[in-house]
């Protein structure tokens, strides 16, 4: 039975947080869509930190290749896969104060760049595509360097540059293979400029004296890769030359046009697929005897659900609390039978459905987060409430005393009997596994190994009832329902998970000891997600006003000058 | 159909590999003396190369049971008893089950230590605390969510490779893994410091594509190469001054392209030696699934084959070779289990559940693959010669585990080590440490020492590893 008690306490709490907090600019109407500036948490101490010259991630080297040159991504993806992998501290690959081009690297762009530069020049399609084909070698040479080269640094070049650019672009006929003179250039300038640092890192370089904003071109790089991993299209260039994008309405305006495109949408799915680890699925294993359901494409469409119903909220303005709460979903025929719903649904194709809202709210309940967190036969009870306190709340899980895992354990009955008797009340592990680790792990109990809801474990009845302990205060839980309910009202989440959105927006590492800042920016960070959780959770604002609200705030467009 | 060669074209096996300029200028060893920092300045002359593999749940050895529950487990896999190692000593305990033994054919080559400890306990995931140490001896750091554990210090190949490999290029760390993300990160062998990862290379076609790169070419073909290579590194270093220089770059900008620029050389320590065309075909064949469990022998192979043409050409100095293997199938047995639950001796990667029969055999008969693994790499690097002798004498091939043993424990961590780094090692020669061993720092200390490092002052290294650990050189096993 559900206990509607703690959470009318909860909102009470949160309630009087609305009343006090300060929100500079949010005059705005909480529900309205309208393409109006809108203020943000402040965010200078994010700003004066984030790194000034950002490497492009593997993913936004795919994306930047494809877009400048045309070439069919997969195999721009062919030639990233052999890249040098960023050893990264954390979930999301464009940490840029984290990445480096060391050795490896280094020789992995120049293979890369002297490949794609040989197929472009070598491909008259390509060529007409890219440079104009009529007019003199100089002033043909010119329009590419001043149009082609210039989309790819994100900027328009100086005058100084355009000659040094012309310059490697003659040396062509003496270093290409190519007959052809213009090509020849091509292929070499191409080489060049696709191991610039220009090209490969995002800049931000004016200086002064003071605070100021990013430039126009500064400010459409940053906005493309952050939406889109890859450069500014044309209509966001084209803004950034006449200056425009400065204007905050304006730019909200490309934040929707952005989020809208395919390219927008495979960057909120890359977001997710990092951040829920959803790589991982592929090493899914069930038994065949208890899951005969399970199958090779079971992961691969537990994957794809996850990925629809997130991108489907965000592009319907949804927020947290329908992250965690949301009893929509997409499924197939694959999905269908392990939510107990019939009819007839295609292998391939999925469709939007609304599941029993007795059994499932929220992505925490979604099949394939469960059976993730589930081995081969049994749900993995401590890992599920690792992943609630780790990847939903952030929470910081102090590590385990040193003989746990060693001995064997004692068995009980059911999977959360064995865990009680050798982790709950009354043993060494007391403390965080009966009041943090536990409690999320034993509501779950309710969803099997392959994330179907059970009513019953090895014959007896599966007990979901918990304690959980958020923001200092007990609450009496029943069931994974009860739980991501719980958790939807909950400033702890709605922190945690805007917090992921912030670092993958601004491409920052937090983690402290692999970039220099990291601490600090991880302590800038915390509060400017706890001022964007605030109008999440009172406010109900969804993750695309949160975007927009970023994106023209001085986190994002401020530096020091 | 294969491609066109360089004029020099050296079977790794026939004869040591070259090094070439871009311009397919053979120059031998000597360059990557030109080119180390160290050799530079005329330190040593004498080329030690090292490569270090790393295993992972451990083997079946009578440990002293660390934790309180841990059972005690039969021997399985030391020699039977200490002091010198010969061929028949090893083949006798190979006869009694002794996974070790397996290495006879290079009994006298061997250094055998039992007694090395990490120092410092798990934080969590007790393999990723594990692995975090085995090169570092460091503390641990909590990586991201807490979950798992990075360490503080760098690792030993990762200093190696600092003062003997050219300016910027790291270690050469292959690995094989499962495509499973989560132990990307926590589960490696080296470390830059500072909690960071080294990079790995997971596909053995990158690797050596990335050692190779002008080997397709004919020597017009790789000239041209070179000076269009020149030409455009002038233009990316001249940009790469300009962005340096510019005003606004905080310390940290201005170090990572400080790191980018030292890694552009215009010659380039690319390697015109080749593997035979059986393992280029295997390369082929492939293709894109080195990430399964059915490819695993395959990459492993590879990958050894890869790192004895990279040491043996002077490629680097220093290699890393990290296997995460998951499901073991065993002769002999109808069902394969995942090794992960043979290491627990029960049927789940948890930490409860039915026993798993027979599974302290299956695991001495995983460690019995590893060190035929092993060995493999050992007869890769004795073919190879060098103008001092073999490749393998000249080196220290060393073979080790995240973990003790099965339950997780950080004492007697396997160390096997052969080839004797051109003498600087002890050979032929099991040590038992006694008064329960010692602390990894002074192991690897040892070991740094053997392969020319030296501490601040000059003398032998004695402070690698966490500073809060006392200080101290394990000379047992040097020569």
């Amino acid at each position: 039975m559900r206990s509607w008690g703690h959470r009318t306490a909860l909102l009470s709490v949160l309630g009087c947080v609305a009343c006090t907090a300060t929100l500079p600019g949010t005059t705005d109407d909480a529900g309205g869509r309208a393409a109006q500036p809108v203020a943000a948490p402040p965010g200078d101490a994010v700003f004066r930190l984030s790194p000034r010259v950002a490497r492009l991630s593997h993913t936004q080297w795919v994306g930047s290749v494809r877009d400048l040159l045309g070439v069919p991504h997969a195999e721009v993806a062919a030639l990233a896969s052999g890249f040098v992998r960023d050893p990264l501290s954390g979930t999301l690959d464009n940490a840029a104060n984290e990445l480096v081009v060391d050795d490896g690297l280094r020789a992995d762009y120049q293979r890369a760049a002297e490949a794609l530069a040989a197929r472009v020049a070598g491909d008259v399609e390509s060529l007409r595509r890219l440079a104009p084909a009529t007019g003199d070698f100089d002033s043909r040479a010119r329009s590419l360097v001043t149009g082609l080269v210039a989309r790819a640094y994100r900027r328009p070049l100086t005058d100084a540059e355009i000659v040094r650019h012309l310059e490697l672009f003659r040396q062509g006929p003496a270093l290409s293979a190519l007959a052809d003179p213009f090509a020849a250039g091509v292929e070499t300038l191409l080489r060049g400029v696709l191991q610039s640092p220009y090209f490969l890192y995002r800049t931000e370089l004016t200086v002064g004296s003071g605070t100021g904003r990013l430039d126009p071109h500064e400010i459409a790089a940053k906005v493309a890769l952050a939406l889109t991993n890859s450069l500014p299209d044309s209509q966001l260039a084209a803004l950034a030359d006449d200056g425009s994008i400065v204007d905050p309405a304006v730019l909200v305006g490309q934040v929707r046009r952005l989020l809208a495109t395919p390219g927008g949408g495979d960057t909120t799915n890359w977001l997710h697929h990092q951040l829920l680890g959803l790589r991982g699925y592929d090493a899914m294993d069930k038994d065949p005897a208890l899951y005969p359901e399970f199958g090779p494409r079971v992961p691969w469409a537990m994957k794809n659900e996850i990925l629809l119903f997130l991108r489907d909220l965000v592009d319907r303005g949804g927020g947290v609390r329908d992250v965690l709460s949301s009893t929509e979903t997409f499924v197939n025929r694959d999905l269908a039978p392990l939510y107990g719903l019939a009819g007839d649904f295609a292998s391939n194709r999925f469709a939007r459905v609304e599941l029993n809202p007795a059994e499932r709210a929220g992505l925490l309940t979604r099949v394939g987060v469960m059976a993730n967190l589930g081995s081969r036969n049994v749900p993995k009870l401590i890992k599920r409430g690792v992943f609630v306190n780790v990847h939903l709340l952030c929470r910081a899980l102090p590590p385990p005393v040193p003989e746990a895992g060693s001995a064997p354990l004692e068995q009980g009955r059911t999977n959360r009997e064995t865990w009680e008797k050798n982790t709950g009340a009354g043993t060494c592990g007391a403390v965080c596994h009966a009041t943090i680790v536990n409690p999320p792990g034993y509501a779950l109990e309710a969803y099997d190994a392959l994330g179907r809801f059970r009513t019953e474990d090895n014959g007896y009845p599966v007990d979901t009832r918990a304690t959980f302990v958020l923001e200092d205060r007990p609450y009496e839980i029943d069931g994974g329902v009860d739980l991501s309910l719980l958790l939807a009202e909950s400033r702890e989440a709605h922190r945690c998970w805007i917090g992921e959105w912030l670092r993958h927006l601004l491409g920052v590492s937090t983690w402290a000891s692999a970039a220099e800042e990291g601490e600090a920016i991880a302590a800038a960070l915390q509060e400017l997600a706890d001022g964007y959780a605030t109008l999440s959770l009172v406010r109900r604002e969804g993750f695309v006003r949160m975007i927009e609200r970023l994106v023209t705030s001085d986190a994002f467009l401020g530096r020091s000058l | 159909m294969r491609s066109k060669r360089l004029p020099v074209r050296v079977r790794a096996r026939d004869r040591r590999a070259f090094l070439t300029g871009t311009a397919g200028v053979t120059m031998g060893l000597p360059l990557l003396d030109a080119l180390s920092p160290r050799r530079a300045a005329g330190a040593t002359a004498r080329p030690r190369a090292a490569v270090f593999v790393m295993d992972v749940n451990g083997v079946v050895q009578a440990s002293v049971a660390e934790y309180a529950g841990g059972a005690p487990e039969p021997e399985t896999f030391w020699p039977r008893a200490p002091g010198p190692l010969t061929r028949v000593t090893l083949e006798a305990d190979r006869a009694m089950g002794r996974v070790l033994g397996e290495l006879a054919d290079f009994a006298e080559r061997l250094l055998i230590v039992r007694g090395v400890n990490h120092p410092f306990q798990s934080r969590n995931d007790p393999h990723a605390g594990g692995a975090n140490q085995v090169l570092t001896a460091s503390s641990l750091l909590p990586a991201v969510g807490n979950v798992d554990t990075v360490p503080r210090g760098e690792s030993l190949d990762v200093r190696l490779a600092r003062e003997e490999n050219p300016p910027g290029q790291g270690p050469f760390n292959l690995a094989y893994l499962r495509s499973n993300w989560e132990y990307v990160n926590t589960r490696a062998i080296s470390y830059q410091g500072n909690g960071k990862a080294s990079p790995f290379e997971v596909s053995p076609a990158a690797a050596y594509a990335r050692m190779m790169q002008t080997a397709s070419l004919d020597a017009a073909g790789a000239e041209r190469l070179a000076r269009g290579r020149r030409s455009v590194n002038d233009f990316v270093r001249e940009q790469m001054r300009a962005l340096m220089a510019a005003p606004a770059l905080s310390t940290s900008d201005r170090r990572r392209l400080e790191q980018h620029f030292t890694a552009i050389r215009d010659v380039e320590t690319r390697i015109a030696a080749n593997l035979s065309v059986e393992q280029e075909q295997e390369l082929a064949r492939l293709g894109g699934a080195y990430q399964t469990d059915a490819a695993r022998d395959s990459v492993v192979r590879l990958h050894m084959d890869i790192i004895a043409l990279a040491l043996g050409a002077g490629y680097t100095t220093v290699a890393t070779l990290r296997i995460e293997e998951t499901n073991q199938a065993l002769d002999g047995y109808k069902e394969i289990y995942p090794y992960h639950w043979i290491s627990h001796r029960i049927l789940s990667d948890a930490f409860h559940g039915a026993p798993l029969a027979g599974a302290l055999e299956m695991h001495r008969r995983v460690n019995v693959i590893q060190a035929n693994r092993f060995k493999y790499l050992l007869t890769r690097l004795a073919e190879q010669t060098t103008p001092y002798g073999s490749l393998l004498d000249e080196s220290v091939a060393a073979w080790t585990n995240q973990i003790g043993t099965g339950n997780h424990s950080y004492r007697n961590i396997p160390w096997v080590m052969a080839g004797g780094a051109g003498g600087t090692l002890k050979r032929g020669v099991y040590l038992d440490l006694p008064s329960g061993g010692v602390t990894s720092n002074k192991f690897l200390n040892a070991l740094g020492t053997a392969l020319g490092l030296r501490n601040g002052a000059g003398g032998a290294l004695d402070d690698f590893g966490d500073p809060s650990l006392p200080k101290g050189i394990l000379s047992e096993i040097l020569t």
